[in-house]
């Protein structure tokens, strides 16, 4: 039996080099990291004339260095670590504990390596090791190249460390990449925390400037400071201090994880820090800093940076990155939800089990169980701080309006009192003023009034109408179908003629009467769907087709003949289908009532669409009484109907809902049908 | 007095609804397709409780959507006709037409081939419906049921609903196909940054969005 080996081709040093490099910033911090679990406290990368190729990167450390058995057996064995994060390093670190891939990267970036290592137990050793990539890439197999580690010996023991020098780089390195090494260097080991026992630094006038900039801190000016936390059973607690330090809100493990019927977040043990700011001139006011200062702090340093074992993880918090989907909540609720370029914020996690697996090309975690429950801890308590806040703003909102009576009140006390200083002639002609100024006000605010009050109303009759839609669908309309169809199919089967003569009427009778009831139900249940709610592309001839369909047995009840004709092509506009639905339907309940009032022989319901210099036009035409009893220019205000229990309100919503949408709405008290005309225009997407 | 379906006999079948008077009212539809009516009056404590209480070699099932209104079962009919599915037994789903077929689960979709957007199926309605399923069962599908395996882009989402925006190619390039977030593994993200794409086993025969079923998602 011959034995056999696998060997690899040199090529595979380049293919896992390019591929597994995702920017010259990630890989050297590969080799900052390998300082970090080597207990180094400083770490200084150069880079020597990189901005043409053939420049020079050197990183050295203050730690442990390696003996010659250790630069064999461990920093010269690719794919596997060493490092185990259940045991931590001789100054209590957990190890970043890569598996040398990330290093092979940055090693590739050059054209040759030089080690240089001195271990801490005999500091008057010296290690070299040079790797000349070159040599490899003339070779059959990568282990047909010998690797020498020369040793010298000093008289004086010296300090121990390790420098890297990759020599020779294949290609430049640009401003944007120093800039981006800087960021993260100086982010890995959390410069806002005091605590901290590592220390990165770039030999960059990029750096320096970036250092100070970030190291400018303005945690003090934020508005909200959140403090989150979560212990090794999965149970979070928070609480959120305003600038002064004064406790706001505390949340418990039952409030933030509501969503999850306050089951325990499976992940390990962290703590979650977020500082919130108001980048607004007023609420800068009165500090010592500017809005200015503060946003372009946020600007570099801002998002919710995650540390693993104390070191940075990218790309959580890097510019660009959103990982717990914060501005597209803000975009949905400006008022209480913070976005990236108004936070910062940092999870910390000690992971000592491991649960938590950077990716091998190091572009963040593994989105394992752990990892999701982490990302719903940090989720939750941001919901959580967002319902408070809201809270808080509708509480204002109260406040302000108990108080606005009052403040009115002040208000007009103050002119008065101007007034009655103002000389004799002149103070009667402003009293006179003041007085119609005043009338008019009120009748203005008492028109508003009736106004909220007409749509609050509505929508109690609304949810209310919705919720017995519902129930009637559900059970008693149900019932009374499935019955009458039995009645139906039995009675054919057994009375067989008779059935015809003495049933079939009734039976479809009731069968007409229950589609009638049904369509209520749908028409009301379909309008609250909130699918139709969000902006998206509307098919405007769709909508109405739609409409049709449902109001078809309601219509059929009426003995309403529906004649609908369509433009060619299928026009459409952004918005919300709600809104033109609400507008059809809306135009099509009010002819349906308009024909109750009609003697005609056929009650007819007309709708036209037509496509007129880029908006769509409908026009909503019936053989009804038309507008009679009302002024033309009055059908749209609210409230004004013609119609015993009419609400008014329904012409005045197609009026809102067309002008939201960019459109006009018209009326013809005698259309082409004999009775009103409505015509709606909406731009559309040409 | 039994029912033949795709080559089974079906003695009986059982009727679900939590409603005394809606549950006779299906009733009598099913008494006329000459199979065995069962009234189902307990409550349903879960889906293997129910599973243990019926024949699975010669029972079938109807049931109502909505089962938990009152305190009748302690799952809704979409998840027990699944189970049923599962399990081997043929079972029906019917709802009013009230109750959007989005409110069911796109991943349970996958076993409620016989879903009937009315609460008034007629007999014709039933057999057909318990025969679909039972070849579906068997292996045997109808091309808009068939599932295939499909790319899956999500587009956009909707965090205040939680809900994802897919299009599926190979159903339609254009039509964005709305799914609650609930119904998709953890892993299927919407991305502002960059394009989302996933593999699921959907049956992209379909004619309409709400058919469309969704599961067996692996990433892209």
């Amino acid at each position: 039996m011959a034995s056999a080996f696998f060997h690899f081709s040199p090529s595979i040093l380049k293919r896992l080099g390019e591929e597994l490099n995702q920017g010259v910033d990630q890989g050297i911090l590969e080799l900052v990291k390998n300082a970090y679990d080597a207990n180094a406290t400083e770490c200084v990368v150069t880079l020597e004339e990189t901005d043409e190729p053939g420049g020079k990167i050197s990183v050295v450390d203050t730690g442990d260095g390696m003996t010659v058995d250790e630069i064999k057996n461990g920093w010269l064995v690719l794919g596997k670590s060493k490092k185990s994060t259940s045991e931590r390093t001789r100054l209590g670190r957990i190890p970043a504990g890569n598996k040398g891939l990330g290093r092979l990267a940055s090693l590739r970036l050059g054209r040759s390596v030089t080690l240089s290592t001195r271990p801490r137990h005999d500091q008057l050793r010296r290690h070299e090791l040079v790797v000349d990539w070159r040599r490899f890439d003339a070779a059959e197999h990568v282990g047909k190249v010998p690797l020498k580690v020369r040793t010298f010996k000093s008289k004086k023991a010296r300090r121990s460390g390790t420098s890297v020098e990759i020599n020779d780089l294949h290609e430049r390195i640009g401003k944007a990449e120093v800039k981006r090494l800087a960021r993260a260097l100086i982010l890995l080991g959390d410069p806002f925390r005091d605590k901290s026992s590592f220390k990165p630094t770039l030999v960059a006038p990029e750096y320096a400037d970036l250092e100070g900039l970030v190291q400018r801190s303005y945690f003090a000016d934020a508005e909200y400071h959140l403090i989150a936390s979560l212990d090794s059973q999965g149970i979070a607690s928070s609480k959120v201090v305003d600038f002064r330090g004064k406790t706001l809100y505390a949340g418990t493990h039952a409030e933030i994880a509501a969503n999850r019927k306050s089951r325990g977040y499976a992940c390990p043990a962290a703590s979650f820090e977020v500082w919130i700011f108001l980048l607004d001139g007023q609420t800068f006011a009165t500090r010592s800093t500017n809005v200015g200062q503060v946003r372009e702090w946020l600007n570099e340093v801002g998002g919710v940076h995650v540390f693993h074992n104390e070191l940075r993880v990218s790309p959580y918090g890097n510019e660009g990155d959103d990982w717990l989907g914060l501005n597209l909540r803000r975009a949905q609720n400006p008022e209480s939800r913070p976005s990236t370029n108004t936070l910062i914020g940092r999870v910390d996690v000690v992971d000592q089990s491991g649960a938590l697996v950077q990716k091998t090309d190091r572009s963040g975690f593994i989105e394992n169980e752990p990892f999701y429950e982490l990302h719903a801890f940090c989720h939750d308590v941001m919901e959580w701080i967002a319902g408070r806040r809201l809270e808080d703003a509708e509480k204002k909102r109260a406040k302000a309006r108990a108080e606005a009576p009052t403040k009115s009140s002040s208000a007009k006390q103050k002119v008065e009192a101007a007034i009655s200083n103002a000389p004799q002639g002149a103070r009667e002609q402003f009293e006179e003023a003041f007085s119609g100024y005043e009338k008019q006000r009120d009748r203005e605010v008492g028109q508003l009034q009736r106004e909220v009050q007409l749509y609050r109303t509505l929508s109690t009759a609304g949810i209310t109408a919705a919720t017995f839609a519902h129930e009637s669908a559900g059970n008693p309309i149900k019932v009374i179908s499935q019955s009458v169809s039995a009645i139906e199919r039995r009675s054919r089967a057994n009375f067989l003629e008779n059935y015809k003569e003495y049933l079939e009427d009734p039976v479809l009778r009731i069968r007409r009467a229950v589609g009638s009831l049904s369509v209520l139900g749908v028409a009301t249940l379909r309008l609250i769907d909130h699918e139709k709610r969000r902006r998206s592309k509307v098919d405007l001839n769709g909508v109405l087709r739609n409409v049709l369909k449902t109001f078809k047995p309601f219509a059929d009840g009426r003995d309403v003949v529906v004649r609908a004709s369509y433009c060619a092509g299928e026009p459409y506009l952004h918005g919300s289908e709600a809104a033109v639905e609400s507008i059809i339907t809306n135009l099509v309940n009010n002819a349906l009532g308009a024909l109750e009032d009609s003697d005609q022989e056929e009650r007819v319901l007309g709708l036209a669409t037509s496509i007129v210099d880029g908006n769509w036009l409908l026009s909503v035409m019936d053989n009804g009484p038309g507008i009679e009893g009302i002024r033309l220019r009055e059908i749209w205000l609210p409230g004004r109907t013609t119609r015993k229990n009419g609400t008014g309100l329904g012409l005045t919503i197609v009026r809102d809902a067309a002008l939201d949408l960019g459109g006009t709405v018209s009326a013809k008290a005698s259309g082409p049908l004999g009775g009103a005309e409505i015509i709606v225009s909406l731009p559309i997407i040409e | 007095m039994s029912i033949q379906l795709g080559g089974r006999t079906i003695e009986r079948v059982w009727v679900i609804d939590d409603d005394p008077e809606a549950r006779q009212g299906l009733a009598y539809a099913v008494e006329d397709t000459q199979a065995e009516v069962r009234l189902r009056t307990e409550r349903i404590s879960d889906d293997a409780e129910f599973l243990r209480s019926i024949d699975r070699q010669s029972d079938a099932v109807l049931s109502d959507y909505h089962l938990r209104k009152r305190n009748y079962s302690s799952l809704n009919g979409d998840h027990l006709v699944a189970s049923c599915y599962r399990a081997g037994v043929p079972a029906m789903l019917c709802t009013t037409f009230t109750d959007a077929p989005l409110s069911i689960s796109k991943s349970e979709l996958r076993y409620i081939p016989a879903f009937f957007s009315t609460s008034n199926p007629t007999p014709e309605q039933i057999i057909g419906g318990l025969a679909t399923c039972a070849e579906e069962i068997a292996g045997n599908f109808v091309s808009e049921r068939r599932p295939w395996r499909n790319q899956v882009e999500v587009v956009d989402e909707d965090t205040e609903h939680d809900c994802l925006y897919v299009i599926v190619p190979g159903w339609s390039l254009k039509k964005k196909v709305m799914l609650y977030k609930r119904d998709v593994p953890k892993f299927v993200k919407y991305s502002s940054s960059e394009r989302s794409f996933y593999y699921a086993q959907v049956n992209s025969g379909a004619e309409d969005a709400s058919g469309l079923y969704f599961n067996g998602w692996e990433r892209g």
